[in-house]
């Protein structure tokens, strides 16, 4: 079955065909919202109410794009506002510790393992994943699609709606920046 | 030097740590989970009533009413007040 049969058959309410179309897209998206909000259970969280919205809006999908393409646009989009969401959770950390009864420290930043990473780039990931998490919102998502979902620059200018240089120049400050931060790191742990 | 090479050789590492990384897997029952939410945040009816009915809102919000009136009645007074003894319109006796 091919999209549009895929996406005519949802849109006839078909559950069987929205089932098909989250167990083939599910690992995708889980493993974009993954890979930018660096968290497990919100990250399951989120890929959810991607296919909420996927499951909502199916009407007003024309297949101007490929199915794939429009998925990654919500996965990311929907992963950025949970990052703001948090940042403003941060923000008003003070409020939420003075109410709160337990003396648990809140909102405070994990450090985040990939699970898919191979054994001996596990701990040098943590830091790598920890700069990515500092990046201005644009560059994060180009380099999260490039080099961990292993997308085309091709893919990537459909799903950001960009054009090659902007995504190229995206990609390019983004190594800068990631270096510059890894680069500050080390020599502040320097051992 | 040696330090600067080093922290260089470190970054190198960390850049191309990602290199060879396999996909996660969302936990199982994924889409039971997923019918289930939507079940319940989009197919079963909402409440009447939203957030701004809840006791403790509806509560503050009489609160912060009742203390705008008490200031607007106590400014009111103030003002009519200071304008008796401004024009002085009635003398010791109440004439």
């Amino acid at each position: 079955m091919n999209d549009t049969e895929l996406l005519n058959q949802i849109r006839a309410g078909q559950e069987s065909a929205f089932r098909i179309l989250v167990e083939t897209h599910q690992k995708r998206v889980f493993n974009t919202v993954l890979a930018i909000v660096q968290n497990f259970e919100e990250a399951e969280d989120v890929a959810q109410e991607v296919f909420i919205e996927v499951y909502q809006s199916i009407h007003k999908f024309r297949g101007d794009s490929k199915l794939s393409t429009w998925l990654y646009r919500i996965a990311t989009t929907k992963a950025l506002e949970e990052i703001r969401k948090k940042e403003t959770q941060k923000r008003f950390a003070f409020f939420t510790n003075l109410f709160n009864n337990d003396n648990e420290i809140l909102h405070e930043r994990i450090e985040f393992e990939h699970p898919g990473l191979v054994l001996e780039n596990k701990e040098k990931s943590k830091q790598l994943f920890n700069a990515i998490n500092q990046l201005p919102e644009n560059q994060k998502v180009a380099y999260t699609l490039c080099n961990i979902e292993g997308l085309s620059y091709q893919e990537i200018m459909e799903v950001m709606q960009l054009s090659l240089s902007s995504v190229e120049s995206l990609l390019f400050r983004a190594k800068t920046n990631l270096r510059k931060s890894l680069a500050n790191f080390y020599k502040n742990h320097n051992s | 030097m040696k330090e600067i090479s080093n922290i260089e050789t470190k970054v190198e590492q960390a850049m191309t740590s990602l290199d060879g990384i396999s996909s996660a897997e969302p936990k199982p029952y994924f889409y039971t989970r997923l019918h289930a939410r939507i079940e319940h945040e989009l197919l079963t009816p909402r409440e009447v009533l939203g957030w701004q009915f809840k006791p403790l809102y509806a509560l503050s919000a009489v609160a912060c009413l009742l203390i705008i009136n008490v200031f607007t009645i106590l400014s009111l007074q103030k003002t009519q007040l200071s304008n008796s003894e401004q024009y002085n319109l009635y003398d010791s006796k109440g004439f």
